[in-house]
């Protein structure tokens, strides 16, 4: 009894130790949740005005790792506020996109996941390969193709759930190391913990969203659309 | 490390005269008041901290001792950082819990006015180390670093009579941790109020 006694009070102790060298804590839900937008400096922000965004969240769930089942309750109310978002910042839908394909497309993805994930890389072809709109674009489209991103080491912890929304421009494949690329001019990165009410999480996902757009203002059109 | 193994001796030399009237241990409460890049760190005023110290009366006026202590700065911040690299720009943002634990370990000397067993103004320095973690807590993400820095810490106070061979202390320091592994200079201001037994 006496053993269990002091442990008792040494993990007081600790506990105390702990608060008293990092006070005030996380007291809701929300203050877990993250924002990250990364985009390339190099990029001709303002010139690009029109813009396509499937109609559907890439929900990625992979067999052979960590990856959690996420609800699609919430798909549509994403894709709403980011294409409104996205035309609030000017950029247009072409009337008739195989005759004149849009400067950028937004596609949105969601994953959870318990693992340290870097930013999506790899076999994007894999997700995104069903969609017509890369028809628009000449030269054919190959699978082979990577994803590129502006030079980055970093990486994030996806214990959670995160919300990609990638504005990629399909004009301008180039060569990486003899492979074909197409750039990735900014990526939003929303994270957050899974859980709460569906008020809730749709509440954090809209402020989330939010965020994300009014941190990136160089999105904004500049110049009459197309 | 040779600062605090010069701490610990010049402790147990005090200790070996514990009894004597010319020896003073005492306890403080510290606030603190960041400043400097600190301050944009972790905003300013912070509750918690406290220190502990010991002093051997060399001379009617002049002391010389130790002074440790704990030293918290904290804030909650949900203000976007930026980076930006060669090719690239990174904006963060999120409820960011930001951290300073600062640790001195000083050697210190103080001259006192007045007279003995009255009320006594007094200055010193402290010289020592700092060992200070810096910590950032974004999401589930925390970031932290700790470094060993020089550092000094000017005194002005004054101590008084309390009965039973207790005196009571007041005084304010301006610590100065230099710039060290990564971290630039770390500055913050503490005010003292605690007790000593002679």
């Amino acid at each position: 009894m006496r053993t269990i006694k002091h442990g008792g009070i040494a993990l007081l102790g600790v506990a105390l130790a702990l608060a008293a060298c990092y006070p005030g804590t996380p007291t809701d839900i929300s203050e877990f949740d993250t924002v990250s937008t990364l985009y390339d400096i190099n990029a001709d922000w303002g010139s690009f005005q029109t813009y396509l965004m499937p109609d559907t969240i890439i929900h990625l769930v992979a067999e052979d790792e960590d990856t959690l089942p996420i609800s699609r309750g919430f798909d549509q109310d994403i894709l709403d506020l980011v294409r409104e978002r996205i035309e609030g910042y000017g950029y247009t839908e072409p009337l008739d996109p195989e005759a004149s394909p849009p400067d950028v497309v937004f596609l949105v993805t969601v994953t959870a996941s318990e693992n340290w994930v870097g930013w999506i890389s790899g076999c994007w072809y894999c997700y995104w390969g069903w969609w017509p709109g890369w028809g628009y674009y000449p030269p054919g489209w190959n699978p082979g193709w990577g994803w590129w991103y502006p030079p980055s080491g970093g990486v994030a912890k996806f214990e959670t759930g995160t919300l990609y929304v990638d504005m990629v421009d399909p004009k301008s494949p180039f060569e990486v190391a003899q492979d074909s690329v197409i750039p990735v001019y900014w990526t939003a990165a929303m994270n957050g913990l899974l859980g709460g009410s569906a008020v809730v999480v749709a509440s954090r996902l809209d402020s989330s969203i939010n965020q994300a757009f009014d941190q990136s203002s160089y999105l904004q059109v500049i110049g009459p659309a197309q | 490390m040779r600062i605090l193994a010069a701490t610990l001796l010049l402790m147990l030399y005090l200790g070996a005269d514990a009894y004597a009237q010319d020896y003073w241990f005492g306890f403080e409460y510290n606030t603190v008041q960041a400043s400097g890049d600190a301050e944009k760190f972790t905003g300013g005023w912070s509750w918690r901290g406290g220190s502990f110290g010991g002093r051997r009366m060399v001379r009617d006026d002049t002391s010389v001792g130790f002074w440790a202590g704990w030293h918290v700065m904290n804030e909650v911040t949900d203000e976007t950082v930026s980076f930006l690299g060669e090719n690239r720009g990174l904006d963060v943002s999120g409820v960011q819990y930001r951290y300073i634990n600062a640790f001195p370990i000083m050697l210190n000397a103080h001259w006192y006015g007045g007279e003995m067993g009255r009320f006594r103004p007094y200055v010193g320095v402290n010289a020592g180390t700092y060992f200070i973690e810096r910590r950032v807590e974004v999401g589930l993400v925390a970031i932290d670093d700790d470094n060993w820095h020089f550092g000094l810490a000017p005194e002005v106070g004054v101590t008084f009579p309390l009965g039973w061979r207790a005196r009571g202390l007041f005084n304010a320091r301006f610590n100065w941790a230099a710039s060290a592994g990564g971290s630039g200079d770390i500055t913050y201001w503490n005010l003292g109020f605690g007790v000593a037994w002679m």
